[in-house]
């Protein structure tokens, strides 16, 4: 009862941004504390290195703050950072994709998805279904970033289709079938490792 | 026969299993239409592979949904701040600098164009000025005539005109429409009585040559 008392109390992510735009740089530091983790999250398992996603999320809120008063109370504050968020992690993917720091690009990383040779797999793993945080992240990162992004944001993020829809900027019925056809990508990938029925 | 018939089956289960898939996802998150659940679920009771995919996808789901959490690193906040004090700093910066590029601009620009502008305006009166001196738009009056204007009493400039402005609308009909809408015989020999008082010959203009003044 006390619990849910001090939720009501807690202001939403519209009121702390309006505070925000109004001057009150304490509703900056309470969005920072609310959404830095979930974003890190959301970085991290879009491009796999901990530490360009904390930058990338710093830009995120950089940005945020520079850009507060375009921000407008139509939309939910959730989606407006997470595009910003995911517009800068696709950024850095096409960045990454130029500098071919991954050669493995050049097999055709847009539209296709592609297998990396299983350094770390062992037949015993398999046998016992063991399924490490590790291969699911190597395997999520082997989806085309269309359908990763709609499946961290879904089955990571537990955000809705309607949300995702906004954050993506693609219709719901699109949003249903990337995130049937990334989970059945998924589910083939990581077949090896699952228990045997 | 019997292969024939079995490869049929096989094939037409695939079918069923090809447009049952796009709705696998929606079934796992419980969103699937009464009506097509219960097909899908009659489905999934003769169709072990289907069934088989629709665990590893919920296996697979799970999993994602417990992964662990990252966290930022403990300096994150501080690293931030430090981040859009700098760059607030920089955006002041560069206001300053572009309000102090401008403070320059903006009256070198005023500047070039009034001076344009002038140059333009000299030229336009320069050329009104000359076109003045054709004979359709200029006055004539006796040496020593004053003519008063409304604003200031402009003054005389005397100009030795080769040819008396009557002699060029006489010589040029055309450049004075009204000429042509005398008719009447009254005004054809008052027109010669006119003309007759004018000077003809060279000699005679050259001896009757008065001066003439041009208003400016």
């Amino acid at each position: 009862m006390a619990q849910n008392d001090k939720k009501k109390m807690q202001p939403t992510d519209e009121d702390l941004i309006e505070r925000f735009q109004h001057g009150e740089l304490y509703a900056f530091d309470l969005i920072v504390k609310r959404y830095k983790n979930q974003l890190l999250n959301f970085i991290f398992r879009f491009l796999g290195n901990q530490e360009e996603a904390e930058d990338l999320v710093q830009e995120t809120f950089l940005r945020v703050y520079k850009n507060r008063r375009a921000y407008r109370k139509v939309a939910k504050f959730s989606t407006w950072i997470y595009t910003i968020a995911g517009n800068l992690a696709k950024t850095e993917l096409r960045k990454r994709k130029r500098r071919k720091i991954f050669s493995i690009t050049d097999l055709g990383y847009e539209e296709k998805d592609y297998e990396i040779c299983d350094m770390a797999f062992s037949p015993e793993d398999q046998v016992n279904g063991l399924i490490t945080e590790e291969i699911v992240q190597r395997e999520i990162e082997g989806l085309s970033p269309k359908f990763r992004e709609v499946i961290i944001l879904r089955d990571i993020q537990e955000l809705s289709y309607e949300e995702i829809s906004k954050i993506v900027r693609i219709p719901l019925g699109t949003v249903k079938s990337r995130v049937n056809r990334g989970r059945l990508k998924l589910q083939e990938r990581l077949k090896p490792y699952l228990p045997r029925e | 026969m019997k292969g024939i018939g079995t490869y049929f089956l096989k094939g037409l289960l695939m079918k069923k299993c090809e447009r049952f898939r796009q709705h696998f996802s929606d079934y796992i998150d419980g969103l699937l239409d009464s009506t097509i659940r219960l097909e899908l679920e009659n489905h999934l009771e003769n169709c072990p592979r289907c069934l088989k995919v629709i665990q590893r996808m919920k296996n697979v789901s799970q999993k994602l949904k417990h992964l662990p959490g990252l966290k930022t690193s403990p300096d994150f906040d501080m690293v931030l701040r430090t981040r859009i004090r700098v760059e607030s700093g920089l955006e002041r910066k560069s206001w300053s600098e572009n309000k102090f590029k401008w403070s320059i601009q903006i009256p070198v620009y005023a500047a070039s164009i009034a001076i344009i502008w002038g140059a333009f305006v000299f030229i336009n009166d320069q050329n009104i000025k000359q076109n003045q001196g054709m004979p359709l738009s200029f006055q004539y009056h006796t040496a020593g005539d004053t003519i008063l204007s409304n604003t200031k009493q402009d003054k005389n400039v005397y100009y030795e005109l080769p040819i008396y402005p009557v002699d060029y609308f006489l010589q040029r009909p055309a450049a004075l429409p009204s000429a042509k809408k005398v008719n009447s015989i009254e005004s054809d020999s008052l027109r010669q009585k006119q003309l007759s008082k004018l000077p003809h010959s060279k000699k005679q203009i050259q001896n009757n040559r008065k001066p003439v003044s041009f208003t400016f």
